[in-house]
């Protein structure tokens, strides 16, 4: 590559402003879409990841394997029943058992989930690689009434410890039934962990039946039946139901006896899944949806491309004058094609920039919302090196519909040589 | 990104929808009974390892009821004394220093579609259970399954694999039959 | 063995061209001699083979058969990429019209010579200047003040001022050979006049020959020696 053609197909570019911002607006875009497509999936994978370390085992009612992990890790999706407290209770017992975490789901505050569970969990769950839950102000909970919030809950809505809040029944930003009578105190906050934990409100088992105590068949209290909180206290709380235990074992030897265990039990229908092993299944199966997404974006870049390509050839005629002048003042046949695929290759090195430049500042727009729906934290990090590769793909692929046209001008070059009409 | 993040989530739904009931199951022990399909299952724990396997009778020996005859029997016999040669049916890196410890391989009748067992049993299927004491685990990155080699009825087995860096799930074909840890 | 090239600015024998095996020729020169240091009228009509013979000489096209020789060098056996580089180093061209790279300076038009050829630039070091200097000095020898014509479009330059750009670019960096077709055929009179004045006085004061083609005869006094192309150029008649 010559100096002189670079400086050539520079100011050949700038001469054609609008053509050229058009392109390289058009390929940035899907750009941006390719390497949003791979930011998404790769975010969602390594956050999904992080969030099950440690935890060998999770049991749940008899159902979907993948709904089960859905619902009790990554609250996302309701369960459809619960496991009772007494085979909860035996099953805390088995030998194999290390550790056991029982949650209750069905509740909200403000749009984010209340997760009933035991002191356990903030002891026993882990993220990323296999770190313990810490506290970034409080303690956790220890009176019926006490509330520990995640690290975004407690962004959001500003809560600090000592606020009081107040429940509402049924997940969702806009559940009408609430607790109102019975408000909770925030007792801790827990540090930032980049997964849903940040985003759920954490009280005890025996809080989850207070709240619920005075109602009848999921239904809030006829005037006259309320129970007040000082009440509720009296009263025994043993809660009758569990919506999912994540169990820890003394050894991972033990994972799939306990695992056959839990699904042959007599007495109640019930499922454990090997969180890691059911995680991949739900790659698998969205698999197919990941190469779909992704063959659409290399779709949207190829029509890019296109798009130049017909601009560059629709403005090869205009320019032929041009190469007949070049070819006057000794400019190969090769320095004419070289010339024309610079130029394509340009655009597109300036589009790849662009795109990702767009994406970052796509994921900074869409990350709230992405947290707080999917619950998953989108990385901005920098790009990986298939990313990168990625990139260079598309420089390429520039430079190659570059080719076309330039070879077309090659060839006129060779023929035309100096002399073109007008 | 809206869009996209929204297709995962629609996908995320369907999947869990679409491959409930035979996911649940099919980490149950007599659950899923498709031919050409085996199950695994590797542990791999200090320097403990333990592999269990369960193959359809169709692949090991050809059929599924009861033997009919001296042949029939004579059959499944060799198929039980091949299973349990666990040296022939796992390639172990020599590096690991593993010993055998324990190698035992049975036939059971499945349990039909109502949860009882079938005395004149429509399935079978066998199932073999392997122990390694490991001196070196962590040389223990890739064990061959040469299960593909001796029982061409296995198309594919599905593993799943709890190790030192977590647990994930494999499927093995005889052009990778390579179990990852 | 052939003779050797002599030191004549052009010299041709026997010279054949045809676009494809079979077709009829259409340059067809048993010989053509131009001397150094001469300016040239070739009086040609359009279709009477003056623009192959212009790529011919400017060795962009390939003899099909004879000699050609141009300042010393034989073409026909020059390698491709070679004859670029001859080109660019020893010949400069003016074409009728649209001579401009319409995405350049004016004063990068003039210098596009200079980009494409190390012989030139050696040229203007060796004469103590520089290429931007030089390019300036020769503009305002044509008329035409690069200061207040800086920043200007060039494609918003008139016709005369324009041809004038293309001769300094032509110029610049002292090739042997001029070559113009058509130079004048876009300018009225008077700027044709002016115009033909210039361009003699500046190759001869750059020490080129000069190739002037034109279908026009009027413009023929102003140059040494008239040749008329129909006259040599024989394509119609049997091949040797």
């Amino acid at each position: 590559m010559n100096a002189p053609l670079l400086s050539l197909a520079l100011k050949s570019l700038i001469n054609r402003k609008a053509t050229a911002i058009l392109t390289i607006a058009a390929i940035a875009l899907s750009v941006t879409l390719l390497l949003g497509v791979e930011k998404v999936r790769s975010g969602a994978r390594d956050s999904f990841a992080n969030t099950v370390s440690g935890t060998d085992l999770i049991v749940g009612a008899r159902g979907g394997a993948i709904q089960l992990l859905l619902y009790s890790v990554f609250r996302i999706g309701d369960a459809s029943n619960n496991i009772s407290w007494q085979s909860y209770e035996e099953l805390r017992a088995w030998p194999e058992v290390a550790w056991s975490v029982p949650i209750s789901l069905g509740d909200a505050h403000r749009g984010f989930r209340v997760v009933g569970t035991t002191a356990g969990y903030f002891e026993h769950l882990r993220y990323g690689r296999r770190q313990a839950l810490s506290f970034d102000a409080g303690q956790p909970f220890a009176d019926l009434f006490d509330a520990v919030i995640g690290a975004d809950v407690a962004r959001e809505l500003g809560y600090v410890v000592g606020d009081r809040i107040v429940l509402a029944h049924g997940a969702g930003a806009f559940a009408v039934q609430s607790h109102d009578d019975k408000p909770f105190t925030v007792f801790g906050v827990l540090a930032r962990t980049g997964t849903p934990v940040d985003r759920s409100v954490h009280v005890s088992l025996a809080a989850i039946e207070a709240i619920h105590v005075d109602w009848q068949s999921g239904r809030p209290p006829r005037p006259g039946q309320a129970v007040s909180a000082e009440a509720a206290r009296a009263m025994a709380l043993q809660p009758k139901a569990v919506t999912a235990v994540l169990v820890g074992l003394k050894s991972r030897m033990a994972a799939f006896a306990v695992q056959r265990r839990v699904n042959t039990y007599a007495d109640e229908a019930l499922l454990a899944i090997l969180p890691g092993v059911t995680l991949q299944q739900l790659w698998d199966a969205i698999g197919g949806l990941e190469k779909a997404l992704f063959a659409i974006s290399v779709m949207v870049v190829v029509t890019g491309f296109m798009g130049m390509t017909a601009v560059s050839l629709g403005a090869l005629n205009e320019r032929r004058r041009e190469m007949a002048i070049l070819r006057s003042v000794g400019a190969r046949p090769r320095e004419i094609f070289l010339l024309l695929v610079v130029e394509s290759g340009g655009l597109a090195a300036v589009a790849a920039a662009v795109g990702a430049a767009m994406l970052y500042g796509g994921i900074w727009l869409a990350r709230p919302f992405v947290q707080s729906q999917f619950g998953f934290h989108l990385p901005a990090g920098g790009l990986s090196a298939y990313e990168l590769a990625l990139l260079g793909l598309v420089v390429l692929a520039g430079c190659a519909s570059g080719a076309l046209p330039a070879y077309l001008a090659y060839r006129r070059s060779l023929a035309d040589g100096m002399a073109v009409r007008r | 990104m809206r869009i996209l993040v929204g297709m995962t989530l629609i996908a995320m739904t369907t999947a869990a929808a679409a491959s409930g009931p035979a996911a649940a199951t099919e980490r149950r022990e007599h659950g899923a009974h498709r031919h050409g399909h085996a199950t695994l299952q590797a542990a791999l724990d200090g320097g403990q390892l333990e592999i269990a396997v369960e193959a359809p009778g169709m692949d090991i020996v050809g059929f599924e009821h009861a033997p009919g005859d001296d042949a029939q029997k004579a059959k499944i016999a060799a198929a039980l004394r091949r299973l349990g040669d666990a040296g022939a049916m796992f390639d172990l890196p020599e590096a690991a220093g593993c010993a055998l410890t324990e190698a035992e391989a049975e036939q059971e009748a499945l349990a039909d579609a109502h949860g009882q067992k079938a005395d004149a049993a429509d399935h079978t299927a066998f199932h073999a259970h392997y122990g390694w004491t490991c001196a070196k685990p962590e040389a223990l990155q890739t064990i061959r399954v040469r299960y593909f080699e001796h029982f061409p009825g296995i198309a594919e087995i599905d593993a799943a694999v709890i190790g030192p860096s977590g647990q994930t799930a494999q499927e093995l074909t005889p052009q990778s039959p390579q179990l990852q840890f | 063995m052939e003779p050797e090239c002599q030191s004549a600015v052009i010299q041709a024998e026997g010279l054949r061209f045809r676009w494809r095996e079979g077709e009829p020729d259409v340059i067809a020169i048993d010989s053509l001699e131009i001397r150094r240091g001469e300016a040239v009228f070739i009086a040609g009509q359009s279709g009477g083979g003056k623009t192959t013979l212009l790529n011919l000489l400017a060795g962009v096209l390939k003899p099909t058969a004879g000699r050609l020789c141009v300042l010393g060098a034989d073409l026909a056996a020059m390698p491709n990429a070679r004859r670029d580089r001859f080109r660019s180093d020893r010949i400069g061209f003016v074409f009728q019209s649209f001579n401009l790279v319409p995405y350049l300076s004016l004063l990068d038009n003039v210098l596009l010579a200079c980009r494409f050829s190390p012989r030139r630039r050696e040229r203007i070091a060796a004469a103590g200047s520089d290429p931007a200097t030089e390019a300036a000095r020769l503009l305002a020898r044509l008329g035409l003040d690069v200061k207040a014509l800086a920043g200007r479009d060039v494609a918003r330059l008139s016709t005369g001022q324009q041809q004038r750009v293309a001769v300094a670019r032509a110029l610049i960096g002292r090739p042997d050979l001029v070559i113009c077709d058509e130079p004048t055929s876009a300018l009225d009179a008077d700027a044709r006049d002016a115009f033909l004045a210039l361009l003699n006085a500046e190759t001869a004061a750059a020490g080129a020959t000069l190739l002037f083609v034109s279908h026009d005869r009027s413009l023929a006094p102003a140059f040494d020696r008239t040749i008329v192309l129909s006259d040599i150029n024989r394509p119609g008649e049997a091949k040797r």
